[in-house]
This record gives C-alpha cells, structure tokens and sequence, in this order.
C-alpha cells in the first residue's frame, strides 16, 4: 500500500506555513545576536564576568555556552587562513560497524577503522589501513554484555573507542617526514555518549578517550575533530547570556533551543566568514568539558568555525584541545591544513573523504561475511538453520557478471 | 633469451572467446594493446594465449570531482592510483592454448577460472614458439565483426612481436602473406593494416 498523499496535505500546508513564520522570526533573531556580536566583539572582561555570573545560576548539567579563549582577535572578524606549512602529516580516522541482529542466523558485531596517513607536501602515495575487529559469543567483550541488550548504541560506542585509540597507534608508527604532525577525527572531541546505555561502558569508553587524547599530545602531535553543519548553539548562548542584567533575563531560557528560534552557530558566522576564515578559538563551556578538564586540564576542548568553501552551508567547527588552542602557531598551522584538505575536493577535507571510504562497510560487505562464516561452520559440520544457508547460497549466486564476449 | 614471468593482473571473468583481467596501477607499466598473454592456472589446466584488444579504466565519483580541480596534488594523484581499488581491466581475445607441452590454436575447451594469475609473455623463446605458427591470425580476423579494433590490434601485435624476436623483418613479411589471403575481400582490414604496418615496422617497406 503506497502512501496516501491526500490525507497528509493539510499538514503539508500547515508545515510550510510555520516553516515560513519560523524563519520570518529566524531572520528577527539572527539580526539581534549579529548585533549583540558587533556590540560585544572586543569586550573580553565584561563577557569573562557576565558568563561566570550566568553559570552561578544556571544549571551545570543543562548549560553549555562558550567565551573565547584569546583576546586578541574581535569576535566578529574572520580569520584568513596563513600558508600551509610546506611539508606536515596528517592522519585521520573514521570507523563504520556492523550491529548486532539477534534474528540474524549468527550473532555477531563487526567494528572496522579506515585510517589515512598522507604526507602533505611530499609527492609520496599515503599509507592506508583498515582495522576490522569480529567480536561473537565467546569473546570478552561480548561475554561481559547481556547479549539481550547489546545495542547497536553500545557498538557505536565501542567503534568511538577504536577510532581515537587507532589514531594514537598510527601516529606511535608513522614514517619519518618533517613539518607538524596532526591527527584528526570525523566527529566531535568533547566525546560523550548519551545517556540511557546500561553497564558502565559509557564512562569506561570517555575514561579511554580521555587517555587517547593525553597519549597523542604526549606523542607531540596535534588534535582536531572535524565536524560538518554542527548544530551546537554555544555562542549564541554566550551572546544572550550577556544580557544577565535585564530585567526580562530567564536564565532556564538559554537551554531551550526554540529561545534561538532553531538558530546555531553557524548560522551567525556564516554572515562573518569568507571561504577559508575562521572564527576565534572558543573554549566550551559544559559540564562535560569540565569533566574533561578535571581529567586533564590540557583536554579541555576548545573549538573555532571555519568556512571551507564557497557558498553556502559550508560551515564546519573544527574542535581542539586546549593544548593546541593555546598555541596560535598550532591553531595557524591547522586551520591552513584543513582548509588545504578542503579545497582538493571543493569544501570537505579529503583525509576524511577517504577515511570515511576504507571504513565504511557496505551491505555488499556483510554479506559476504555472513557468507565466509556459514562457509566456516559448514567446514566444520556446524548446522546453519535454513534461513542462513538459503540467504548464503543467494549471496554466492548474486553480483556475478558474465564475460560478454565481443 | 629467457625473461622472468611478469604477472600483469588476475582473471576477472571470462568465456570461451576471451577473458577480462584486472590488474592494478603498478601492473599496468609491461602490459599495451595488442600484447601477448596467458593464463596460467596453478593446476593441470591448459594455459590459455590470448591477444590485449582493450584496457579499461574506470571511474568513480571521487575521481570525477578530483579532474575538475585545475592540478591535483601529487600525494592525491599517488593515493588515487596506488592505494584506491579502481579496477583496471584488460580484456583478452583467446588465440589458443597449451596442454602438456602441447601448443593448439584456436579457442581453449574451457575458460581460465576467476584469479587465475595472468602473464605478459615477453619471453623471446616462447613468443617466437608461438607466433611461428601463424594460423593464430585467422582467430584475431574472426573478430572483425565485434567491437574488436582488428586492423589496429593486427598493427600493435605485429609491431610487438617484431620487437620481441629482434626485429624479425621476415617474420612480418610471412604474417603479411598470411593475412592478404583471408582479407583479399575485405579491403577495409587489409588496407589500413597494411599502411599501419609499413609506419610501424619500416624495414618492412624496404623489402617488402
């Protein structure tokens, strides 16, 4: 049965309706805290001051704002990217899974990690890895879970892990060329996971993370996470938080993200920044970065917006730890890199692109897993149930193609 | 003059006519057009002689947003054809094949099975012990009414083995007296091949 169109047509007008009204309001609030930027670009103490009163009364668990970490650069200016260093390395990382299907014929969950390591500046091919990891009934890590409730959220988690801890081991075993070294991961640095998952995983995998992130600044090298259209608000937040003396100021206000109309950061610094600029360096303000701190005050994280291209929605935030924010020749060197990776492909880094690219594990993949381990069973007399056997001898007849002579 | 076998890739698919190999970047230096080759399973099954009539390169997303940028860094250029799995293929048109030290022309019993290995032939010895028996010619014109290029696969074959058997002038002379019979009638093979020739093996013009 196809879906019935007519039945949905009044929500689609009323849809299109509030989404014109909501950016009518958007377009209202954008020009506000536009405003609030200009009139509070350099006023580094009264924000300094104004913040720490507002997390005075606010609640730590719900408040995430930001201030900046320098105050040097007005916060309504962009950055213009310097020269790459001539010669550096980058290496990043990205992870792809196979989640667990308690219907499938076999219970398993697969992790792979793709990491690239390319030597800019050297005309040399980057060295390439994938790291795929089976884990199945019988092996610790799924032992210690109630199979019952191992989740493809638990997975997620465990990949996390794998991608921060590969990337600490490929920089431990790179090949020696000069320039600064920097590691950079395709999601958020602030690593936490959400809440609800059972056992302690959750805050053994940020223990872990935590530890990955000490040991590659230890190793010498630089940090980023790298994320893409982000939707944190954080300094929105800071810009209405500087109001705390109105008399109208609600402090529970600044959690809720229909106080900014559906607004992010990105939308504010996509009126700022031209290709290739960045924002100042900004030191997250939350709970979990104090954790983060408190862990090691050197992973604090710190973050700045970079256009990466022409046009539009080309706005990424690219995190850091304090450890890098601190050093603006650091900073310099990795805005130049990502906005170097950028421009190969238009306004993505290609070290992702292709990190992305050795990790990913299609569905073409898994089926011929599945069919290697029913192949394996079999060698060794293992019933398969029908289901599998059947769905195996599908796999091993598809995607054949025929020579078609000439 | 004995040469060390060079694999130049694996069979891909493969019919009875003819088989497609795939090979990667770094293979693809030995191998051209018009080049000998056989495949050469690791079991008792016959070796098959075959002809290069096409090498294929594809494409993919990546590589489509990566030519519209004005240069291409070196290291994106080295990671596309070193590291990335873009199949090169080449494909094969069968001439013959070899059983127990038997050499037959004409199309091999059976197919080579998927990744049997394949080997550029490039050994003088070899190539000179299968090239003397020129009926394999007829085989090459039988594709003439495929999207085989003949006349031209004719001229590169010709022009490689001359080479290989240290420019073997009669030889060329032989397998022009060869192909003039079959293509008396068909003057659209013949004629280009012929002025091909004599550009790819000047000798030839001399003494022919």
């Amino acid at each position: 049965m196809t879906l019935e169109f007519e039945q949905l047509n009044p929500a689609l007008d009323r849809m299109a309706e509030e989404l014109g009204q909501r950016q009518g309001w958007q377009e209202i609030r954008l020009e506000q805290l536009l405003q609030a930027l200009n009139e509070n670009a350099t006023a580094w103490a009264e924000i300094s001051e104004k913040i720490e009163r507002v997390i005075s009364i606010t609640d730590e668990k719900y408040y995430r704002a930001a201030v900046p970490l320098h105050h040097s650069r007005p916060l309504n200016q962009g950055i213009p990217p310097t020269d790459p260093p001539q010669t550096a390395t980058i290496v990043a990382c990205d992870g792809s899974q196979i989640v667990p299907d308690r219907h499938a014929p076999f219970l398993y969950y697969l992790i792979n990690v793709g990491i690239i390591a390319y030597y800019h500046g050297s005309r040399l091919p980057p060295d390439v890895q994938s790291l795929p990891t089976l884990k199945y009934p019988g092996t610790e890590e799924f032992e210690e879970d109630d199979q019952f409730s191992l989740s493809s959220a638990l997975v997620n988690l465990r990949r996390d892990r794998k991608e921060i801890e590969s990337l600490a081991l490929t920089l431990e075993s790179l090949r020696p060329h000069p320039g600064p070294r920097l590691a950079i991961l395709d999601q958020r640095l602030l690593y936490w996971p959400a809440s609800g998952l059972p056992g302690r995983e959750g805050p053994r995998v940020v223990e872990a993370w935590q530890q990955a992130m000490t040991r590659i600044r230890k190793l010498g090298a630089s940090l980023a996470g790298y994320i893409d259209r982000p939707g944190k608000r954080s300094v929105l937040t800071m810009l209405d938080s500087l109001k705390i003396d109105h008399p109208h100021f609600r402090p529970a206000e600044l959690y809720l993200s229909t106080h900014f109309a559906g607004l992010s950061d990105v939308d504010l610094y996509e009126l700022i920044l031209k290709s290739g600029e960045r924002s100042p360096v900004f030191v997250e303000i939350s709970q979990h970065n104090n954790a983060f701190r408190a862990s090691d005050k050197e992973n604090e994280v710190c973050f700045f917006y970079l256009r990466t291209g022409e046009g539009s929605r080309v706005l990424a935030r690219v995190d850091i730890p304090m450890w890098v924010a601190r050093d603006e020749s650091q900073v310099s060197d990795i805005h130049a890199l990502i906005y170097d990776q950028c421009q190969i492909l238009g306004s993505y880094p290609y070290v992702i692109t292709r990190a992305d690219e050795i990790a990913v594990v299609t569905r073409r993949d898994q089926e011929e897993l599945e069919n290697r381990i029913a192949l394996r069973l079999a060698d060794l007399g293992i019933g398969v149930s029908m289901t599998a056997k059947q769905q195996s001898k599908e796999l091993a007849r598809s995607s054949k193609t025929r020579h078609e002579g000439f | 003059m004995n040469e060390e076998p060079l694999e130049i890739g694996r069979v891909l698919r493969a019919s009875t006519i003819g088989f497609s190999v795939g090979c990667r970047v770094n293979q693809l230096s030995v191998p051209g057009f018009g080049g000998l080759v056989k495949a050469q399973p690791a079991d008792s099954r016959e070796e098959i002689y075959g002809l290069i009539y096409n090498i294929n390169i594809d494409d993919d997303q990546l590589i489509r947003r990566l030519v519209m940028i004005e240069s291409p860094r070196p290291e994106v250029i080295e990671d596309q054809r070193r590291n990335r799995l873009l199949p090169i293929e080449m494909s094969v048109l069968a001439i013959g094949y070899q059983r127990n030290e038997q050499l037959t022309f004409g199309l091999p019993p059976r197919p080579p099975l998927n990744l049997d290995p394949v080997i550029i032939c490039r050994d003088q010895d070899e190539v000179t012990r299968i090239t003397n028996h020129l009926g394999y010619l007829r085989l090459i014109l039988r594709a003439a009414d495929s999207n085989v290029p003949v006349d031209q696969l004719l001229v590169a074959h010709i022009r490689d083995v001359y080479l290989i058997r240290d420019r073997d002038v009669d030889w060329v002379r032989d397998v022009v007296r060869e192909l003039i019979e079959p293509l008396r009638s068909n003057y659209d093979i013949l004629i280009p091949t012929l002025e091909s020739l004599s550009d790819a093996v000047p000798d030839l013009e001399m003494k022919v």
